[in-house]
């Protein structure tokens, strides 16, 4: 035995044993132990939460769930045109307005950050801007509407209206949609563009042409990502103006009248209704059932989003 | 870049903008512009500014009506449209002629637009100017994008000359204008971020100069009958903030360190976008998760709380900024250098004592980052305070985390979801802004520290 030849007998037993000795680390299996806790806990959770969600709101969605998708909002829960029809109208037209508004801005200002700005104290000014907005509260987006877009501005956005939620909606999610798609352009290799460069391509040519593909999967993920967080944000929606009793004077799904009509959104409904519940308790599952609707519109973006970054992670390695 | 570049960048991105969507206007909806009023429908009925009008009708002595003209000026966008799709390429000077058509017609127009939309003048404010700039510069950068997708014939052939080596005039002409409308796009988070700090100061202002400042540090919350007291609000905010921290960083620490360190790749795979998914839960839902399941089943069951109470809600922020802290403070581990662990390994240390003693310590600004920034996050967290914390719309100063009570962000939300309803002093209004502005600073400056941390440790390794 090797140890024994330099070691003295007692001191090779103990390194011996030392060595070969199973399951010594106690404190270290503890530690171990916790952390399995903490995320089994956190796992735990999520799924109390969705078993919570739905066993509250299942009964309403299988009984009646054409009725519940094209209801309105009623100061009955027994009433059996309830429903959140008008809640899904005025998601609807926030989400089209944060496509339309914050996904050319927000993908614009990324390229412009990653490929055309000087290094220079305005192009490191603005990014340090846009990582604050990132992390200004939602209600504050809130009061930029209420303050800016519903006073002053009346006149055009119509007051409270959806026009003015999704100004605001699109204000909000501008950073997030930036810095996603400004961190999938970084992460093009530098080779791909001296490529283009290299057979005479301009600036444009080879943020089109070569920069733009590779990076489209990584801002697509930023843009669906975002879009969830516009469905989902309810503080910005009740500051604006939200109605949060009954709407009445609808117009179609797609008439741009509407977009200067007052209007409400899934998560207000949500939300009214657990206020409601406190004196009729049939609102908690009609709540629980809008949840459910909305979850499932946001869990589809959101790991539609996870499963495309990942996939295109895994491809380019 | 001097004001007057800045200028002679952008006008070609404003004209090309013009033209481009009436020329996507005119292809799409000529076969409705060439009905006569009040047969196509839907569209003129929606859109009469554009279609029905009779604006034009009156300056032509009844000849014409706006369909004409717009049939007319489609027509006359077919010209580029055809030269497009054959390849051809369309200079600046083109672009400025459809862009100043497209404005004309605009005007033209105007009246039978702002009565379609009841605007007695044109809507000049603060308000629809930000408005204005954001939906512009939408619409610009959206054009800036499509034109530079436009096929361009490339020249090729031909001696070598001067001018070929001087480089095609309408590429780089197109490099300028595009470039123009990016950067206008960058600026408009900058504008975002004036147009914040503007609202916030200017109400805050008008606030803090008429309040009676005894009434700001008094018994409770109570705006509509004029007591305004921040402290019940920073303290109840305080306890939902550390309740929520008390909760989430052992947890969030614990995913982090777990994920980073120890997990197999396999388990990492799914449980990575599992926590991802719990962040991207609205709050609302965390909000009737914390009002109806928490708090009966931790809070009432052993104590004599109401079912709103600050408890609940901390509970609820907690979940809320579990994978935030987990994400970063895994980010901060991965950034650990692997030559760390093994450095460590290789002297003989367990595997605990590698984590806790070298790669906790090295990430130790990281993670610090993370809790900067949860902590952050739970002071701006609106919905599930609102929903839990077991106040309407007014608070007496508490210090119990069993009572209910109101934070900044439920003050705000409670006081913008009644004003419709309920008419309160004179400054309750601005009270919202002066609470706004005050979390506003709390935050921007836990973020400024937080991004400043998480910059330099990136420079670090």
């Amino acid at each position: 035995m090797a140890l024994g030849q330099v070691l003295d007998p007692r001191t090779a037993a103990r390194v011996e044993s030392e060595i070969f000795k199973r399951n010594s680390d106690i404190r270290g299996g503890i530690f171990r132990l916790l952390l399995q806790i903490a995320l089994l806990v956190t796992l735990l959770t999520l799924a109390v939460l969705l078993v919570d969600v739905v066993r509250d709101g299942w009964p309403v969605l299988s009984t009646r769930f054409g009725d519940f998708i094209n209801g309105t909002l009623r100061s009955q829960s027994k009433d059996p045109l309830l429903g959140i029809s008008q809640g899904l109208k005025g998601s609807l037209w926030i989400a089209l307005i944060v496509a339309v508004l914050a996904f050319p801005i927000g993908i614009g200002s990324a390229i412009y950050l990653e490929e055309y700005a000087p290094k220079n104290r305005l192009t490191s000014f603005i990014e340090l801007n846009i990582r604050n907005l990132a992390g200004v509260p939602s209600v504050v987006y809130g009061l930029l509407g209420l303050g800016l877009l519903v006073g002053p501005a009346a006149r055009f956005t119509g007051g409270r209206s959806v026009l003015s939620a999704g100004l605001t909606m699109s204000c909000l999610v501008l950073p997030i949609v930036i810095i996603t798609a400004s961190e999938a352009i970084r992460a093009v290799p530098d080779a791909l563009r001296e490529a283009g460069y290299g057979v005479g391509a301009t600036k444009w040519e080879v943020v089109r042409d070569n920069v733009l593909p590779y990076a489209a999967p990584g801002v697509l993920t930023g843009t669906l990502l975002s879009l969830s967080r516009a469905l989902g944000e309810a503080a910005p929606l009740i500051l604006v103006g939200a109605v949060q009793g009954r709407l009445g004077g609808q117009q179609g799904w797609f008439d741009p009248v509407a977009l200067r009509e007052k209007f409400t959104g899934l998560p207000i409904i949500i939300f009214n209704w657990v206020q409601d519940g406190g004196r009729d308790p049939g609102f908690v599952s009609a709540s629980a059932a809008a949840i459910i609707v909305l979850l499932a519109v946001v869990l589809l973006l959101n790991s539609a989003a996870i499963l495309l970054r990942n996939y295109f992670e895994n491809k380019r390695g | 870049m001097t004001v007057p570049t800045a200028v002679a960048r952008i006008l070609p991105g404003i004209l090309a903008t013009a033209a481009i969507v009436t020329l996507t206007i005119s292809v799409v909806l000529l076969p409705w512009a060439a009905l006569p009023n009040g047969a196509s429908g839907g569209l003129t009925s929606n859109l009469p500014w554009l279609f029905g009008g009779a604006d034009f009708a009156e300056n032509t002595r009844g000849r014409f009506s706006n369909g004409y003209l717009f049939l007319a000026l489609a027509a006359l966008m077919v010209v580029p449209a055809a030269l497009l799709l054959r390849g051809r390429r369309l200079g600046r000077g083109w672009i400025m002629v459809f862009g100043a058509i497209a404005i004309i017609f605009a005007l033209l127009t105007r009246s039978r637009f702002l009565d379609q939309f009841a605007i007695s003048e044109l809507p000049l404010s603060a308000g629809s100017g930000f408005a204005g700039v954001i939906i512009a510069g939408a619409l610009a950068c959206a054009a800036g994008l499509a034109a530079g997708w436009m096929p361009r014939s490339a020249s090729t052939g031909g001696p070598v000359t001067l001018e070929a080596l001087a480089g095609d005039k309408d590429r780089l002409g197109r490099e300028r204008s595009i470039s123009g409308v990016l950067a206008f796009a960058a600026m408009c988070s900058v504008f975002i971020a004036a147009a914040i700090v503007f609202v916030l100061v200017r109400e805050a202002w008008v606030f803090a100069s008429q309040v009676e400042w005894t009434r700001v540090w008094d018994i409770g919350w109570f705006p509509r009958r004029g007591f305004y007291d921040l402290p019940t609000l920073v303290f109840s905010t305080l306890v939902v903030t550390g309740i929520a921290m008390i909760v989430a960083v052992p947890l969030g620490l614990g995913v982090a360190i777990y994920l980073s360190e120890y997990a197999s790749p396999r388990l990492r795979a799914v449980a990575k976008p599992v926590v991802e998914i719990l962040a991207g839960i609205p709050t609302v839902v965390l909000g009737f998760f914390a009002l109806l399941w928490l708090s009966p089943q931790f809070v009432q069951r052993f104590s004599e709380a109401n079912q709103g109470n600050l408890t609940a809600a901390g509970l609820g922020v907690g979940i809320v900024i579990i994978p935030l802290i987990a994400s970063v403070a895994e980010d901060a581990l991965a950034s650990v250098p692997r030559a760390l662990r093994e450095a460590a390994a290789g002297l003989g240390s367990r595997k605990a004592t590698t984590t806790l003693q070298v790669v906790l310590p090295a990430a130790s600004s990281g993670i610090v980052a993370a809790m900067i920034i949860a902590v952050s996050r739970a002071f701006g967290e609106t919905m599930v305070v609102f929903m839990a914390g077991g106040a309407a719309d007014t608070a007496v100063r508490t210090f119990n985390p069993l009572d209910g009570s109101l934070t900044m962000t439920a003050a705000m939300a409670s006081l913008a979801g009644g004003t419709d309803s309920v008419v309160g002093e004179a400054l309750t209004q601005q009270s919202l802004y002066f609470v706004g502005l005050l979390l506003f600073v709390i935050t921007l400056g836990l973020n400024v520290i937080a991004n400043r941390i998480v910059q330099r440790t990136r420079e670090k390794y």
